[in-house]
């Protein structure tokens, strides 16, 4: 009844469905795995982790640019990817793209299409051999301009250890429920030694109907999304590596930390943020000890 | 804040004239003093109640409270406030409120093993509005400046009232 009120002056914000469980990558449409990886020295323990959402990159060789202009970036090892796009007429995808010209593996998901033909996906880039690569469609949340959101996980193999890594995408415009809601699947039904990293869109406020963000709310009480989700994701046994007062989103003015990355089960041993420019979002990563466990 | 600081100061040393207090001219029934409303985006919550009195023609105190609850994530608030009329034409009045705002946030757990968070917070507000009086009905709108442990942040205001 109360959507129903509501329904003229927005679209009530409501998780529709489970999504589906994590299904081989092999199996379905829409994923494309990249070719073995180009092993520059033998691996050692500390594996770096990046995540960055590409978003208004929307050059190829912008893509490659500015990750050549980073360092911390450019150096990583893993790199897990949202908004990693195709355009209509294009060959191939951005992550082939800095796959192909870091000599890195990839495993990247199609997730949605927009009105343009331009078809975004998540993906995971890798200069280590990935196996067990499994796409998972999230709980959808419907609401005002709705899409499906996806998570992709792979394992990492580093010599004679693995990591089980996964890039997830959330909604943008929900409430911090909703967004547990529609994470919390893909967290749990991981293996115990899991990096989790992506855009989780954790705006700081309450959303009124996916539409008005309930700003004054939040500077009274100070309890941000992306505190909220540190909080359930240490429920999880997920250490966070970027902190929730930490910005990540570009625009000034408006300081949230949008994205972040977490260990379970690894040491983390140093994290940051690197101001590359190009898209909304700053690139984040963090370096983990792939030998130790804890 | 400073200017809004000096409005308010400037309304309230105004009123303290004899001819400009709350009072009846001869014959004509006293003027209401009290203000009953509801109100959607204001004073830090989504939608509240608030009661006002007016202590002279221009100044008046007030408190405003609000419950919430969207998606499980539930905010109480109670805000103390001055009200003081800037500039009045008609019907018409430019108002400036500042005051506290005391809230409560909890959001429950929407999944198993976590258990959910809740804390509370507290802050100001100063806001400038737009009144306009219709007999016993009062309708205001006002926009300003949130600031508390979250930082500061933009507010708006809509308010429907009567003074019985």
């Amino acid at each position: 009844m109360k959507c129903a009120l509501l329904l003229a002056l927005a679209a009530c914000s409501q998780i529709t469905d489970d999504g589906t469980p994590w299904e081989d990558a092999s199996m379905g449409a829409g994923t494309e795995l990249g070719p073995p990886p180009t092993l520059r020295a033998a691996p050692g323990c500390t594996l770096r982790v990046a995540s960055w959402n590409l978003h208004l990159l929307d050059n190829p060789a912008n893509v490659l640019e500015h990750f050549r202009a980073s360092t911390m970036i450019a150096n990583a090892d893993i790199i897990l990817l949202q908004e990693t796009a195709q355009y209509p007429g294009e060959a191939q995808t951005r992550t082939a793209t800095l796959g192909t010209d870091l000599a890195m593996t990839w495993a990247h998901t199609a997730s949605h299409e927009l009105r343009s033909g331009v078809i975004q996906g998540n993906a995971i880039l890798s200069r280590y051999p990935l196996e067990n690569i499994a796409v998972k469609r999230l709980p959808h949340v419907d609401q005002l301009l709705s899409q499906d959101r996806f998570a992709i996980a792979a394992d990492v193999v580093v010599g004679d250890h693995r990591v089980r890594v996964a890039s997830i995408h959330l909604d943008v415009r929900i409430q911090i429920t909703d967004r547990i809601r529609q994470l919390d699947p893909a967290v749990t039904q991981l293996d115990e030694r899991a990096i989790v990293g992506g855009d989780f869109n954790t705006a700081p406020w309450q959303w009124l109907e996916s539409l008005v963000p309930l700003t004054s709310t939040e500077a009274i009480v100070g309890m941000e999304q992306a505190a909220v989700l540190d909080d359930y994701m240490a429920s999880r046994r997920y250490v966070g590596s970027i902190p929730a007062d930490t910005n990540t989103f570009t625009l000034p003015g408006f300081g949230m930390r949008l994205d972040n990355l977490y260990a379970r089960a690894v040491p983390i041993l140093a994290a940051d943020i690197e101001y590359v420019e190009g898209s909304d979002h700053w690139p984040i990563w963090f370096d983990i000890d792939v030998c130790e466990e804890l | 804040m400073r200017w809004l600081a000096i409005a308010l100061l400037s309304a309230a040393t105004t009123t303290a004239r004899a001819d400009d207090a709350i009072v009846a001219s001869a014959g004509e029934p006293p003027p209401p003093r009290h203000l009953v409303y509801v109100e959607a985006l204001g004073k830090g919550g989504l939608y509240g109640i608030g009661y006002e009195y007016a202590m002279t023609e221009r100044l008046g105190v007030g408190a405003a409270t609000s419950y919430s609850n969207l998606s499980e994530h539930q905010v109480f608030t109670m805000s103390p406030y001055l009200h003081a009329q800037i500039f009045n034409r008609g019907r018409h009045s430019l108002f400036a409120e500042v005051g506290g705002i005391l809230a409560y946030s909890r959001i429950a757990s929407p999944v198993e093993n976590w258990d959910g968070m809740s804390e509370w917070g507290g802050g100001g507000f100063a806001t400038l509005g737009w009144q306009y009086v219709r007999g016993p009905i009062v309708l205001r709108t006002s926009v300003g400046v949130a600031v508390g442990e979250g930082g500061g942040a933009p507010m708006t205001g809509i308010a429907f009232g009567v003074r019985p």
